[in-house]
């Protein structure tokens, strides 16, 4: 059979604009089980510490807290609270918010980083974000603490940690 | 341990919720823009008729799916159809309850592949597949080239 040229063609945007549409907004909510690692690390944090699991396998102490080994592909050995101070892994200086809708001028800029935790194993981290600090004078390497909510306000959330702070 | 652990108090049980935000808007295409177009502003229903095999389609079609041939030609097929199928719907899009079941059905027209589902207003008792319904319309002057323009379908 010939095959004839499809009689379709792309919109321009005055044609979209036009053209009638479905309009809809579906609801995607969902519930995620934190599950039994992460659970008791969020858990912790609840009681302002870091908990991180160890692995008697290859004796790493990894953060944050799992329920097995992924190098070892076995279950981890028991949880140990570590330090809440650590030095900064990696970082960046983000100009747009989580939707990407760009940030004024005014506005401080965010900075997403890796937080090797003391206590942890070399290269074990935690994405965060920095506070007290001007862009320009993040380095890699810098000691940083956390600061933590105040006690009463804390959920059992990643965000019971504000920020880190460098430690002066 | 961790894969000892077990968590017996439910209420300890932690998660995290959460929304993704999503919206679209779908265009209706050539034949479906033609067809709401038609909808809204003479107030009747259009099939796309296959030149090659004169098979009709309600939604209208810009191809034949019986012979694949390019379908320009639109005929008209008024309001008035067959009740094919019908149900009755107690719960929303969310699962909320009704105050009243809703009536759902698909007509469909002499002639013509396919059909449209929309809300039945006729009474229980009365409903027999096969019956004649007529699309009940919004007035011209509310009416915007959606499914909505079609209030219900009533006893013909």
């Amino acid at each position: 059979m010939e095959i004839k040229k499809v009689p379709c063609k792309g919109l321009s945007t005055e044609e979209y604009d036009k053209a009638l549409k479905v309009d809809w907004q579906p609801e995607l909510a969902y519930a995620w089980d934190n599950g039994i690692g992460i659970g008791a690390y969020l858990a912790a944090l609840k009681e302002g510490k870091i908990l991180a699991a160890k692995c008697d396998g290859c004796g790493r102490i990894m953060l944050p807290a799992r329920a097995f080994c992924e190098l070892c592909f076995r279950p981890t050995d028991g949880y140990v609270a570590v330090h809440d101070t650590g030095v900064v892994n990696t970082f960046a200086v983000s100009h747009v918010n989580w939707d990407a809708s760009r940030l004024k001028e005014k506005d401080p800029r965010h900075l997403p980083a890796v937080i090797e935790i003391d206590g942890a194993s070399k290269g074990q981290g935690i994405l965060h974000i920095l506070g007290n600090v001007k862009p320009g004078d993040v380095k890699i390497g810098m000691k940083v603490r956390a600061v933590w909510k105040p006690a009463g306000e804390r959920t059992g959330s990643i965000t019971d940690i504000l920020f880190f702070e460098p430690v002066k | 341990m961790s894969f000892q652990e077990q968590i017996k108090k439910t209420t300890s049980l932690g998660f995290f919720e959460g929304q993704v935000p999503l919206n679209y808007k779908y265009t209706m295409g050539v034949a479906g823009e033609r067809f709401f177009q038609t909808l809204r502003d003479k107030g009747d229903f259009i099939a796309s008729k296959c030149p090659e095999c004169g098979t009709m389609a309600i939604y209208p079609l810009i191809y034949c799916e019986e012979c694949f041939a390019e379908i320009k030609d639109y005929v008209s097929v008024g309001l008035t159809g067959e009740l094919y199928s019908w149900t009755e719907c107690s719960s929303d899009f969310k699962g909320a309850r009704h105050e009243k079941p809703h009536l759902l059905g698909m007509v469909r027209f002499q002639g013509v592949q396919g059909g449209i589902i929309h809300r039945l207003d006729v009474p229980l008792s009365e409903i027999a597949i096969g019956m004649k319904v007529i699309a009940v319309l919004r007035p011209s002057s509310q009416r915007k080239g959606s499914l909505d323009d079609i209030q219900c379908f009533k006893k013909a």
